[in-house]
């Protein structure tokens, strides 16, 4: 069973770093990491070529700079190889140019499951998985919690409010897991000197046969004109415990109506 | 022209966050100067019609079909796409619920149109719309002008509260059938399991999270009985899943679940970003930490510098001693 995982390299959430006043994004020529949403799907596609008895994860991500740090921590978790587009005209990508680029990455790799994250930490619109499967023309199914695969067909727990779906889809397919539901592996000091010397295939736009001009900032039908910190909610009210707080908790509570 | 809002129903019964997003909708469509239309999707959809004319629809489509029953993610995309394309509308709007965006990028995807996510505001104008929507869990707010064939928009979720229209739509009911074929039900629905009853994480009005300063998993008992007392459910952060004392179903946060009660009660947590992105649609947050420094005190909007161990059964006691003089 061959399964690709989509992985996004971002910054490090503790410490995102600046924004660019010129293209009104996040700097990215910070070090990058993989985002740790994504370590839960590189988790299960591995249990699941492990429950298969054969097959491997491949790694598809886009990223500028030819960055490979994140790449190289999922590697050495126990993905087998990877697959990297990095091009210059794919700045200022929104989602669905992504979803186009990682749709034809995935393609090469003829995998029987596509796994993704459910969102990512940063962006966070959680539309990428969805439209990868639609540009393949593939079945998907969101928020997985678990996953089984047999004769052909994946049975998912979709979360929902109050339990789980339990959906069967045909392979090939899309899934994107939750956060959270798999303890993803720490890499041992063995993987991570084996995936040093794992393979990392670089590609660019013409590589894959994407016109240059339908991505990037050049393909995005939106304009972002300005980014900027949220108004951080102000301070309130701090009263300092002197055995008595639990009284003025109460007259808030009161007020609120919640008594 | 009109402006489609898509509304999410589980078999008849229509979501609050479709009422926040027709909310939402009616003075953008005004301002656009479309006609407010809705659109509900399969099983239940005629019951889930109903009323929503109150809330400003002038039209409300409703469409069915065999393979329409439960959601069905892309099923649901192509019946809004197919209803853009017949009805010339000009812009969808969704709430940005898990489902909401779903569905939308789903459309997007079909009808090659960009998609903004989460928007807090939009404000259409003849050379594009512009609109304001949240980044990193609502740590950037980013401006952006969307120029398109066909808007694609949500609204983030808790961003309006639901409220019915001044001037209510004439909810005008109008079948629609779509053109679907198998293919759009590969993914089958073989079973719904429901693990908790009645109030869920997600729409209770108190939630009583722990965090690390709690210590273990025993310790969270004072926290379910404040939570009982005050009719809420406990949360918790990472650090306590990651400890293994509350299940993940519990965590608050980016990669658990998102609250809006109208108090949200943060006992022990520092209140690292990940969590506050779960967090901040509570109407109003009371910290209580040993720690003045803590993102969540210096944050929220009442906050006690005390020992949760100490404060939490206070408040408990308190309530009862309340409840039975």
């Amino acid at each position: 069973m061959n399964v690709v995982v989509c992985v996004k390299q971002i910054p490090d959430p503790a410490d995102p770093g600046a924004l660019d006043p010129e293209t009104r994004t996040l700097k990215r020529d910070v070090k990058l990491i993989l985002d740790e949403s994504d370590s839960y799907g590189v988790e299960m596609g591995l249990q699941l070529v492990d429950a298969a008895g054969e097959g491997e994860v491949r790694l598809v991500s886009m990223a500028p700079n030819n960055e490979v740090s994140g790449l190289r921590t999922a590697l050495a978790m126990g993905a087998e190889s990877a697959v990297l587009v990095s091009d210059e005209a794919l700045a200022g990508s929104d989602a669905l140019s992504t979803a186009k680029v990682l749709a034809a990455a995935i393609a090469r790799c003829e995998p029987d499951l596509v796994l993704a994250a459910t969102e990512s930490s940063d962006g966070y619109t959680g539309t990428v998985p969805v439209q990868v499967a639609e540009l393949m023309d593939l079945p998907s199914v969101t928020f997985g919690k678990e996953i089984t695969v047999e004769g052909g067909t994946a049975t998912v727990k979709r979360q929902t409010e109050a339990g789980y779906d339990e959906v069967e889809c045909p392979l090939p397919c899309v899934v994107s897991v939750t956060a959270g539901v798999v303890e993803p592996r720490y890499p041992s000091f063995k993987g991570i000197m084996a995936a040093k010397n794992k393979p990392v295939e670089e590609l660019d736009l013409a590589g894959l046969g994407i016109d240059p001009t339908t991505v990037g900032w050049a393909g995005a039908r939106q304009e972002i004109t300005e980014i900027a910190e949220a108004p951080a909610r102000e301070a309130g009210e701090v009263i300092v415990d002197e055995g008595d707080a639990h009284e003025r908790i109460l007259a808030f509570l009161d007020d609120l109506k919640v008594l | 022209m009109s402006l489609l809002v898509v509304c999410e129903h589980d078999r008849g019964a229509l979501s609050d966050a479709s009422l926040e997003a027709l909310t939402f909708g009616r003075p953008l469509a005004a301002a656009a100067g479309l006609e407010l239309a809705a659109v509900v999707i399969g099983e239940g959809a005629e019951a889930a019609a109903a009323g929503l004319g109150d809330h400003g629809a002038a039209t409300v489509h409703v469409a069915s079909h065999p393979i329409l029953t439960d959601f069905g993610p892309e099923a649901w995309g192509e019946v809004v796409a197919q209803l853009v394309r017949t009805t010339g509308a000009t812009a969808v709007l969704a709430c940005g619920t898990e489902r909401g965006n779903e569905v939308v990028a789903q459309v997007a995807a079909r009808l090659d149109q960009p998609f903004v996510a989460n928007c807090r505001s939009v404000e259409p104008g003849t050379d594009g719309w512009s609109m304001t929507r949240v980044q990193w869990g609502g740590s950037l707010l980013e401006d952006a002008t969307l120029v398109a064939d066909v808007h694609l928009v949500t609204v983030a979720h808790h961003a309006v509260e639901a409220t019915p229209a001044d001037a209510p739509g004439a909810g005008t009911v109008a079948a629609f059938t779509p053109d679907l074929d198998d293919t759009l039900a590969r993914t089958v629905v073989a079973d719904r399991v429901v693990l908790t009853q009645g109030i869920t994480l997600s729409t209770a009005p108190v939630v009583v999270g722990g965090g690390r300063g709690v210590g273990s998993a025993e310790a969270f008992a004072p926290l379910e009985e404040l939570a009982a007392e005050l009719g809420g459910v406990v949360g918790c952060s990472r650090a306590v899943t990651n400890n293994g004392w509350r299940p993940h179903s519990d965590q608050v946060g980016q990669t658990g679940t998102r609250i809006a009660p109208e108090i949200y009660i943060a006992s022990g947590i520092s209140g690292a970003i990940q969590h506050w992105v779960g967090a901040m649609a509570a109407k109003n947050i009371l910290a209580i930490n040993t720690d003045a420094e803590a993102n969540m005190v210096t944050r929220a909007g009442h906050a006690v510098i005390g020992d949760l161990h100490q404060v939490v059964p206070a408040i408990t006691e308190e309530v009862r001693r309340r409840r039975n003089s």
